[in-house]
């Protein structure tokens, strides 16, 4: 309780006896209960927060490892300028030859790295250009190995007959190229008529020259 | 936490407090409480609400500790200034939710000897007198003459200039001097 009067600058008359009057009225202390609940507030609050922050920072330790590693690997790893990516192909027709084994599916997915990007990326990552993919049908490959094997047979079963020879017909051929007479007009420079009643036109040569 | 929690300071205890210290925590509630409960008692003229009060105010450290800024005012006063808050809340919502006095939830005296029951009437009569008070002018009557509070820091938890205070803490005095004269005519009160 004040004593003093000198803290408000001035004293009013009869505020001493005021003080008095205010003396009357005490004050308990306050419940030790209060104390205890305190302390169970803050033991309630306090795993809340633990298990909370723990899991941020686990979390945010799995993403940057990730991540680090993530950039690691595509930092050292090369680059392929040419990736062929085999898939598997449906199975082959059976074969048009009797004993000629089809060939394995050769279906390729051929990926060609496309051209890097003129624009320069933005990211902490270097971007790796996307590989272009290029789908060949997957008849040609089996089709050109028929003919290889289909060629091969035939060559060894009748080798005279597998490549055409030219020597019989170089000897029957002129061995000059006969000169076209002055007279010998092909019909085609010749004279022409239009055949008299006939619709569309029709044009003959004409006769006696 | 370096040094004990009774020779820290309070900024000191309340680092340790986030940091999950309960002593530290503990160690600023015996510092306070008394000026915290004792306020509330008197804004609110109730043991229950006093207490409700003051649990509040400690827990508000624990739940937004970052609202207290060291710069602006000491932790006691910081604690008042959040007391006076949560009992003019509580204020509001009875004035709101019923229309009666707070007086009626004054301890009545009980069975006790006769210089006990005297003394308890005429802490009743003050109680009263002081609840029939605005409550801006009760609680700068309150901090003043029971907490010893200097008006700037008075001015600091009510949030009004010092001027402001010092009107208000005259009129409190004039109201209260009127309304218990009466009792004091009667031979109710008495300066001892």
């Amino acid at each position: 309780m004040k004593t003093h009067l000198h803290r408000s600058g001035g004293e009013e008359p009869g505020r001493e006896e005021l003080r008095e009057w205010l003396r009357h009225w005490d004050v308990p202390a306050p419940p030790a209960q209060l104390e205890a609940d305190l302390r169970e507030a803050f033991r309630s609050r306090r795993p809340k927060h633990g298990p909370a922050l723990w899991l941020t920072i686990a979390a945010a330790a799995v993403l940057i490892t990730v991540r680090w590693i993530g950039s690691r690997g595509h930092a050292v790893a090369p680059v392929p300028a040419w990736t062929p990516v085999a898939e598997g192909s449906p199975p082959p027709p059976p074969p048009s030859v009797e004993g000629v084994r089809p060939p394995a599916p050769t279906t390729a997915l051929a990926t060609i790295p496309k051209a890097a990007s003129a624009r320069p990326a933005l990211g902490r990552r270097p971007t790796v250009p996307r590989p272009l993919e290029v789908i060949v049908e997957p008849g040609q490959a089996r089709l050109l190995a028929d003919l290889g094997r289909r060629f091969g047979e035939l060559r060894r079963t009748a080798p005279a007959a597998a490549v055409p020879s030219t020597g019989g017909t170089r000897a029957a051929a002129p061995s000059t190229v006969p000169t076209m007479g002055a007279t010998s007009v092909p019909a085609y420079q010749g004279e022409w008529e239009t055949v008299a009643g006939e619709w569309p036109y029709v044009h003959v040569p004409r006769p006696g020259r | 936490m370096s040094a004990s929690p009774r020779t820290a300071t309070d900024e000191e205890l309340l680092r340790a407090t986030a940091d999950g210290d309960e002593e530290a925590f503990l160690e600023i509630y015996r510092r306070h409480r008394d000026r915290v409960f004792r306020f509330a008692y008197r804004m609110t003229g109730s043991a229950d609400a006093a207490r409700d009060v003051t649990h509040a105010c400690f827990t508000s450290l624990l739940e937004s500790p970052a609202r207290y800024d060291a710069r602006r005012a000491g932790l006691g006063t910081y604690l008042c200034t959040a007391a006076r808050n949560q009992t003019l809340r509580r204020a509001s919502r009875q004035w709101r939710e019923r229309a009666g006095t707070p007086a009626d939830t004054w301890p009545s005296p009980g069975p006790s000897p006769l210089e006990s029951v005297l003394k308890a009437e005429k802490a009743r009569l003050v109680s009263q007198a002081l609840a029939r008070l605005a409550p801006l002018h009760r609680e700068v009557l309150i901090l003043f003459e029971y907490e010893d509070l200097a008006l700037a820091e008075i001015a600091r938890i009510v949030g009004a200039e010092v001027g402001t205070v010092k009107v208000r803490l005259h009129r409190a005095r004039r109201r209260l001097r009127r309304a218990l004269e009466a009792h004091v005519r009667n031979g109710l009160l008495s300066v001892e």
